[in-house]
C-alpha cells in the first residue's frame, strides 16, 4: 500500500518534472551557466508552497519535522562534491531519472554512475564517519531557531525575496 | 532549435504543484520526499545479489535493510518518476532517444563516449556529495527549505555556487 504510494506520487512528481522540462541537461546547465533559470523558477516555487504547506500542516498538529542536522563538515564537503559533480553530469538524483524516462541516453550512465557512487558512500562510510562528517555538528536547528525569529516571518521574507528573484529573472528573460 | 522552447507547463506551475504534492504525502504518510537514500538502497540490493556478505557486512546498509528488506519507499518513488516522466513524455511526442544534449555537443562535440563517461563520473560525485550533505535538491531544496531546515539552506546555496563555478570553468576552459 504504502509502495503504491510512493509509485504514484514519483510519477506526479515525475510528470512536473518533465513537463517542465527541468530533467534536461540543457535546463540544468542553464542555470549553472546563468542562462536560462528554468530550474531555480522550478525550485524556489516548489519550496515556497511546501513551506507553507507543512508550516500549516505541523501547526495544526497533522505532522512532524523531520530534518537533518547542521553539520558543517557534511553539509559543506558534501556540497562542493555535488557541485562538481552536477557540472559535469548536469543532472541530479531525482532529474536523472525522469530524463531517462524521457530517452536520454547519456542520463542512464548518470543513474549507474549514482549507484556505483552510493556503493562506494556506504563501503567507506565507517571512515566517514569517524572523520569529516560530524565535524561542526551543530544539531536540529531551522532557521526559526537560528534567528530567533518566529517561522510565519522567515516564511514572508522568504516569499518576499523569491517573488523578486523570479521577477528579476522575468524582466531580464532568463 | 529545443533550446529556445518554452518549456509545455510553466515552471512556476508545475513547482507549486509539487510543492502541493509534497505536502499531500506528508499529511496522509508523514513521508517526505527525498531521491538520494533511493540509491543506497539500490546499491545494497544490487550488491547483496553478487556478494551477499560482502552487503551484510556493510553498516550504512544494515543501517537500511529491515529483516523484510526489498525496495522500499525512496526506490520506488525514484522508479515512479521514471514511469511519470515516461508516460507524460510518450503522451506529448516529447520522448526522444538522445545520446548526447544540445548544450553537450555544442561545446564538447558529439562523442557519445565521452559524454557517458562524463555523466557516469558525475553521477558517482553528486551522489557521494549528497549522501555526505544528507540530501539531494528534492530532500534539501523542497523537502528541508520547505521545513525551513538550516542544513538544507547551507547545503542548497553549496550547491549551487560551486555548481556554477564548476561548470564556468568546465565551459569557458580552453
Amino acid at each position: 500500500m504504502k509502495l503504491i504510494f510512493a509509485l504514484l506520487f514519483g510519477a506526479a512528481f515525475g510528470v512536473c518534472l518533465q513537463r517542465s522540462q527541468i530533467v534536461r541537461y540543457d535546463r540544468q546547465m542553464g542555470l549553472l551557466l546563468l542562462q536560462d533559470m528554468t530550474v531555480l523558477k522550478f525550485v524556489l516555487s516548489a519550496a515556497g508552497t511546501a513551506m507553507i504547506g507543512i508550516h500549516l500542516l505541523v501547526m495544526a498538529g497533522l505532522a512532524n519535522f523531520q530534518f537533518t542536522p547542521l553539520l558543517l563538515g557534511g553539509n559543506i564537503l558534501g556540497g562542493v562534491l555535488f557541485g562538481l559533480g552536477w557540472a559535469l553530469c548536469g543532472y541530479c538524483p531525482a532529474s536523472a531519472a525522469g530524463a531517462a524516462g524521457e530517452g536520454r541516453l547519456d542520463s542512464v550512465f548518470a543513474l549507474l554512475g549514482m549507484v556505483a557512487g552510493a556503493w562506494a558512500f556506504a563501503h567507506i562510510y565507517p571512515f566517514l564517519e569517524r572523520t569529516v562528517l560530524f565535524k561542526g555538528n551543530m544539531g536540529l536547528v531551522d532557521l526559526p531557531l537560528l534567528t530567533g525569529a518566529s517561522p510565519w516571518a522567515i516564511i514572508a521574507v522568504v516569499l518576499c525575496v523569491f517573488a523578486l528573484v523570479m521577477a528579476w529573472f522575468e524582466h531580464k528573460g532568463l | 532549435m529545443p533550446l529556445s522552447q518554452k518549456p509545455k507547463w510553466s515552471p512556476y506551475v508545475a513547482g507549486m504543484l509539487s510543492g502541493v504534492l509534497l505536502t499531500v504525502s506528508v499529511a496522509i504518510s508523514q513521508i517526505y520526499f527525498g531521491s538520494s537514500l533511493g540509491y543506497i538502497r539500490a546499491a545494497g540490493l544490487m550488491e547483496r545479489l553478487f556478494s551477499p556478505a560482502a552487503a551484510d557486512g556493510t553498516s550504512l546498509y544494515a543501517h537500511f535493510f529491515g529483516p523484510a528488506s526489498g525496495l522500499d519507499w525512496q526506490t520506488v518513488f525514484i522508479l515512479g518518476i521514471l514511469v511519470g516522466s515516461l508516460f507524460s513524455s510518450l503522451a506529448d511526442g516529447s520522448f526522444r532517444l538522445l545520446a548526447v544534449p544540445y548544450r553537450w555537443r555544442e561545446r564538447f562535440g558529439p562523442n557519445w563516449i565521452k559524454r557517458w563517461l562524463a555523466a557516469f563520473a558525475g553521477g558517482f560525485v553528486i551522489i557521494f556529495g549528497t549522501l555526505l550533505a544528507g540530501g539531494c535538491p528534492t530532500g534539501h531544496g523542497l523537502s528541508g527549505l520547505g521545513q525551513l531546515s538550516a542544513s538544507s539552506a547551507v547545503s542548497m546555496l553549496t550547491y549551487l555556487i560551486v555548481g556554477i563555478l564548476a561548470a564556468r570553468a568546465l565551459y569557458r576552459s580552453r
